[in-house]
């Protein structure tokens, strides 16, 4: 009878009767399986990746800052255009959170968000008093498109660690 | 005296390419066993092992440095084998998966032991391939972290975060029923 056997055989004894040390035994029967090596380049590729995703996801970030702030702006602009003075704060707010560094961008997001659906209900009364059907629609139109750009930033800081994401869960 | 665990952690997040390449290669092998045992093909469980790594460190600045880092990063190694598997929608691993990944291993030479000794190696592995596969995936979680890996029921139970109590369950009866498994293999007494 061989090593592997004797092992094995000890073990099922050992569990059969239900003793302590059959944990132990069952360690050592494990032995027989060697461990499975990865492949020589596993650590750099892995860390190759690592970089590589982390370099892909600032570019992303970068990207979409400029565009969402590109597009407040301009949206800033046309409401003006179509509201008159009354969007003239909103877009200093726009303008001050555009130049800001991304950290209190998030946090100037979240406002400007507040603020853009105040001007919301602002800009529907005006819009009923002025009774333009096509510039409402403008409008509005206008209003989703820099809402949804700025809650796009809003999630893409978040995702990108800018906010602690809470426990971990995949 | 090699630099700890959390101390490589805190240098990669603070965009140390080398630390985090020393941590990667602390627990690649570990990695890779233990994904190897959970899914069918060793490509697989490399692929796994290195997504695992990739979303560690985008995790890295919730890990907590009073924490072993290897339970932490075993959490999330197992949560991306899940992952993999509920995409797969398969419970149980391929034998046929295993065993040509070389999951009996390499023939042991070297080591000193006789052919017939190794011989009986190669089969003691294969039947005890055959045994882990038909467990329950909880049950065949715990003894890989247990019996491959080592690990301790209190870092197992955090892990796979279930009460040590619930560990101390699975584990018996997954030792019962590799047990069984094995008997019904022929490895008995005779």
């Amino acid at each position: 009878m061989g090593h592997w056997r004797r092992q094995t055989e000890h073990w099922l004894a050992s569990e059969e009767l239900g003793e302590g040390a059959s944990d132990d035994m069952l360690g050592r029967v494990f032995a027989a399986l060697p461990p499975v090596q990865p492949s020589q380049d596993f650590a750099r590729h892995a860390v190759q990746a690592v970089w590589q995703r982390r370099a892909r996801q600032r570019r992303v970030t970068a990207v979409m800052t400029i565009a969402a702030s590109v597009l407040a702006a301009a949206s800033g602009v046309l409401a003006y255009v179509l509201l008159g003075g009354a969007s003239g704060w909103l877009i200093g707010s726009i303008a001050s959170v555009a130049t800001r560094p991304a950290g209190p961008l998030l946090v100037a997001t979240a406002t400007a968000v507040e603020w853009w659906a105040d001007l919301t209900r602002i800009s529907s009364v005006i819009a009923g008093v002025v009774a333009m059907p096509q510039n409402t629609l403008t409008l509005v139109g206008i209003e989703l498109a820099a809402g949804g750009a700025l809650y796009a930033l809003h999630r893409l800081l978040r995702g990108d660690g800018f906010r602690d994401p809470g426990p971990l869960c995949l | 005296m090699p630099t700890s665990d959390a101390e490589l952690a805190r240098q990669a997040l603070a965009g140390s390419q080398a630390a985090y390449h020393a941590l990667v290669e602390r627990y690649a092998s570990s990695a890779v066993n233990i994904a190897v045992r959970l899914v069918s093909d060793r490509a697989v469980a490399e692929e796994l092992a290195q997504e695992a790594f990739v979303r560690a460190f985008s995790r890295l600045n919730t890990y907590d440095q009073e924490r072993k880092f290897s339970s932490w990063f075993f959490q999330i190694l197992r949560n991306v084998t899940i992952d993999h598997l509920r995409r797969r929608r398969v419970d149980t691993v391929s034998l046929d998966g295993l065993l040509s990944a070389g999951y009996a291993g390499p023939a042991d030479e070297g080591r000193g032991t006789s052919p017939d000794d190794e011989a009986e190696r190669r089969a003691l592995a294969a039947a005890l391939t055959t045994a882990i596969s038909q467990l329950r995936h909880e049950f065949r979680e715990v003894v890989v972290l247990k019996y491959v890996e080592g690990l301790s029921v209190d870092d197992i139970a955090g892990i796979l975060d279930l009460p040590e109590g619930t560990v101390k369950t699975h584990l018996y009866r997954a030792r019962k029923e590799l047990a069984a498994a094995l008997t019904t293999a022929g490895w008995g007494p005779a």
